[in-house]
């Protein structure tokens, strides 16, 4: 499968479900009542905001209940949206407080890990494996060793497509700061897979 | 190349979907909410979309109409005043919306009733004229529309004028009128002024020689 099918299919910069509208119309159009407009935008949405949680929290039961609590929140809130706001940052913005909420309720430690960017990553070398597969799980590997912060904006880049901005957005912090913890986390996946090899 | 140039062309790279780790990340198999999961959720948007409660905008129609009636009744309050204290002296009569004839006529009548009683000074009637209208002719002048409120108080502005020039003259300053008038040999004039004079000052015992000067008989 082609890098630009997942593209389309992971970000949903283009509908595939036939539908022209956008998801700020279909937003509005459930605001005022129609339910079918929330089932297309669920539709849409749902495979990326449940891999953005489920990487992020690493816990089937738990991303389910974040993913649910992050769709309750948005439909019982649906009367403040404006149709101004991006969805996707709108939506992820939710889960993105969910998740703190989650991490705070787990342990201090986890907000500590959360807001420190900069971690030694030498203790976490690959092991000497070349195959495909070993490679791709120890991307995974590496992915999950990343502090929360780090994986978090790489998670909203690959699942969201969306820019610095609106990661800067979700996430309530600065593009400076995005983009920082965006480069370190590459650095990170990109050193540890070249270490692999 | 410095090293924060080389991380900059790294983030660079990634930003621009030609990263290895992108390529990598799509690799992974996806991970999907359940078909429970899903039900939950579209069940929950179609409830709460039938809720009644805060999102419910059915009191904005009532309420859009019960402002704007208080609103427009507010304006009414704020107009009308101004047109009843210009007219103050306003007669209650003309409150009843009756024609001028009949508010001459009225008028008339209050004079005679006076004259019988023949002892209420001129500065009596001014007072009771100036007195404030009753509660229920202020309710009915509030009633009143526009164009009719101003017919109204042109109406009453004529008569009252008439109406002021006889009362409001003082005694002497009348006599000498009359006086004027007979120096001028209009008997007739003098005469008729002297009736008016006498409706308004009933208690006025005239001398002989006035007497004589307008062919009174005694």
């Amino acid at each position: 499968m082609s890098l630009s099918k997942h593209s389309v299919i992971r970000y949903a910069v283009i509908p595939m479900d036939g539908d022209n509208r956008t998801d700020e119309q279909l937003m509005s159009i459930y605001r005022d009542g129609d339910t079918q407009a929330f089932e297309l935008l669920y539709q849409r949405h749902r495979v990326s905001l449940y891999n953005y949680l489920m990487r992020q929290c690493s816990d089937k039961a738990i991303a389910d209940e974040l993913f649910q609590d992050s769709w309750t929140s948005l439909i019982r809130a649906r009367q403040t949206y404006t149709e101004s706001a991006k969805f996707s940052t709108y939506l992820f913005r939710i889960a993105h407080n969910k998740l703190i909420d989650y991490y705070r309720r787990k342990s201090k430690a986890a907000i500590d890990s959360y807001e420190d960017d900069i971690q030694d990553i030498s203790s976490h070398s690959p092991e000497d494996t070349v195959s495909a597969q070993q490679q791709h799980n120890k991307f995974i590997q590496l992915l999950e060793q990343l502090p929360e912060a780090q994986r978090e904006v790489f998670l909203l880049k690959e699942e969201t497509g969306l820019g610095l901005e609106d990661i800067a957005r979700i996430t309530q912090s600065n593009v400076e700061a995005v983009k920082s913890r965006l480069r370190y986390a590459i650095k990170r996946l990109k050193t540890g897979m070249e270490d692999l090899s | 190349m410095t090293d924060q140039h080389k991380e900059n062309d790294v983030l660079n790279e990634y930003l621009d979907d030609n990263s290895r780790l992108s390529k990598e990340y799509q690799k992974q198999e996806q991970h999907q909410p359940s078909a429970e999961m899903d039900e939950l959720i579209i069940s929950t948007a179609r409830n709460e979309t039938k809720k009644p409660g805060r999102n419910n905008k059915t009191w904005l129609i009532p309420t859009a109409i019960a402002a704007t009636l208080v609103l427009s009744f507010s304006l009414v309050q704020l107009q009308k005043p101004a047109v009843f204290y210009q007219e103050k002296e306003m007669d209650v009569a003309v409150l009843d919306d009756k024609p001028e004839k009949q508010l001459l006529e009225k008028k008339k009548e209050h004079r005679v009733k006076q004259d019988m009683q023949a002892s209420s000074p001129v500065e009596e009637q001014i007072a009771a004229r100036e007195a404030p209208a009753p509660a229920t002719a202020i309710a009915g002048f509030m009633m009143e529309s526009e164009p009719k409120l101003a017919k109204n108080a042109e109406t009453t502005r004529l008569a009252r004028t008439a109406d002021k020039e006889e009362a409001l003259l003082p005694e002497s300053k009348w006599l000498e009128k009359i006086n004027q008038l007979l120096k001028e040999k209009k008997l007739a004039e003098a005469k008729q002024e002297y009736e008016r004079f006498i409706k308004a000052y009933p208690k006025f015992i005239p001398d002989t020689e006035l007497k004589q000067r307008l062919n009174l008989e005694e």
